[in-house]
């Protein structure tokens, strides 16, 4: 444990400031009154805040506009009847009240491939395909029973399950409607969702905090 | 490639925690936050600091340590260049620092550290990671880092917002004019000055033997405070005695520009004044 804690003392200790390269401070918030956002997820403490260069521009991967539609479509505000749409504060706030008290996820719906090259940070990778029902997916009951439903009869029951907040590449991406869509016809209830439009896209173009996977819990 | 590095240095910074753990950790069980931090060693602070903190409370006062040094170093680099050039100060600088130290602290009380911990840990933290002038104003007699004076300006720092600005409405204005000026025929510039917002005076909680000479010196009242410069005094010393906030070193320099070319050289002899708190 002491080791544990002497290499973390390490690791936070390690970036010395030097003052040239602080010579501007930070001046780029999130909102007037906070100018990074923290929380902890066990015993790992994240921090998200916005790119300091005030010359950045968006991720390139991120700035196509014209993807072929279908299946690149733009999307209707809402992801279902009941299901909240959030935006970048309350997806800060979703990590406040749920994630950080370990009663629910922040769920990134997005394959494997586009989750490791850069999440949100404090988000778990949940591919909108795990909730597809039928034959081909051995792994929804396992998921459902890990989000805290419980089947008792056949009948699912959510009365203890996870709050969900979940979020795909954007407001052209269907990976998050497809997950809420499929959850819903499940009987995953619509006040226990959320659905942050914006997704990767808008998070990239706030210049917002992006983890790599692999750092995730680091 | 970071990742190397830093493995490194956990490795060489891990060895001398782990030898300096055992006394100083039993007594910081034994005797709650009686220890002393002007006499400590590194390594005693951070055996205390693994005693005492949670991997997760290490990582956030680092964060927010972190955060004070840069605002530190930012001040520092806006005295140096108030002193070169006979700009003034940018009180944005000072306002950020104070903010900085204030969430260091509420980040220090979340973490369950007493204010002796919090100054240790910044102590800490500037000992290990600052390389660069620390501002006159806020430097000891050994040339250390005062924590602790930061850390009392914002001990009676008023939370509540900055009271309404009547020109904010018209800067937001004129910002985005600038903004979109690329793309607009005309743009009308208000280059209106930031108000600078005043924090009240917190309360001088003991009166050590050079804070009273200074206040004893001091002529007049209100708006006509004065102060003759005396072989000894710093504007940190001074801002502390009239302020009971080291930072406000900067508030007698800019009121003083007149008299004083640099921030950190106080020429004996200067007649002083005092803006009132």
């Amino acid at each position: 444990m002491k080791l544990v804690l002497a290499s973390f003392l390490a690791v936070v200790f390690s970036f010395p400031v030097f003052v040239q390269r602080h010579a501007s401070a930070q001046e780029v918030f999130i909102t007037p009154d906070m100018p990074f956002f923290e929380f902890e997820i066990g015993d790992s403490f994240h921090v998200i805040e916005r790119d300091q260069n005030t010359e950045a521009t968006i991720d390139p991967a991120f700035a196509k506009t014209s993807r072929p539609c279908p299946p690149f479509c733009v999307h209707p505000i809402s992801a279902g009847e009941g299901v909240e749409t959030v935006g970048e504060l309350e997806v800060l706030e979703f990590l406040r009240d749920h994630v950080e008290t370990g009663t629910g996820h922040l769920v990134d719906s997005r394959l494997e491939s586009w989750y490791q090259a850069g999440t949100i940070p404090g988000a778990i990778n949940l591919p909108f395909n795990l909730f597809e029902q039928g034959e081909l997916n051995p792994f929804l009951e396992p998921i459902l029973g890990q989000l805290g439903a419980r089947k008792v009869d056949g009948q699912w029951n959510f009365d203890n399950a996870a709050e969900l907040c979940l979020f795909c590449n954007g407001p052209w991406c269907d990976q998050s409607p497809r997950a809420i869509r499929n959850l819903l016809s499940l009987g995953y209830p619509p006040e226990k969702l959320r659905y942050y439009r914006g997704g990767i896209q808008v998070w990239k173009l706030l210049g917002l905090t992006i983890s790599v996977p692999q750092n995730v819990g680091g | 490639m970071p990742c190397l590095t830093t493995l490194a240095l956990a490795v060489t910074l891990a060895a001398p925690a782990m030898t300096g753990a055992a006394a100083p950790a039993a007594a910081g069980s034994g005797g709650g936050a009686e220890w002393r931090t002007a006499a400590m060693e590194p390594a005693e602070v951070r055996a205390l600091l693994e005693a005492e903190l949670d991997a997760r409370a290490v990582k956030r006062m680092s964060f927010y340590a972190q955060r004070v040094l840069e605002e530190l170093a930012a001040v520092a680099t806006d005295d140096a260049a108030s002193a070169g050039s006979g700009a003034a100060l940018d009180p944005r600088a000072t306002d950020r620092l104070r903010e900085a130290v204030r969430r260091f602290v509420d980040a220090g009380e979340r973490s369950g550290l007493a204010r002796e911990e919090q100054i240790a840990f910044l102590e800490q933290a500037h000992e290990e990671r600052y390389s660069g002038p620390v501002p006159a104003g806020l430097r000891l007699a050994d040339g250390r880092l005062d924590a602790k004076g930061l850390l009392r300006g914002v001990t009676g720092y008023d939370r509540a917002p900055a009271p309404a600005d009547p020109l904010a409405d018209r800067r937001y204005i004129s910002t985005i004019a600038a903004e979109g000026a690329a793309t607009l025929a005309t743009v009308d510039r208000d280059e209106t000055a930031p108000v600078a917002v005043v924090a009240p005076e917190p309360p001088v909680e003991e009166l050590d033997p050079k804070i009273a000479d200074v206040l004893a010196r001091v002529k007049g009242d209100g708006f006509e405070r004065v102060l003759r410069v005396e072989q000894g005094d710093t504007l940190g010393l001074i801002a502390r005695a009239i302020y009971g906030d080291s930072l406000r070193y900067r508030d007698i320099f800019s009121a003083n520009r007149a008299v004083l070319g640099d921030p950190n050289v106080l020429p004996v002899g200067v007649d002083l004044y005092l803006p009132p708190s």
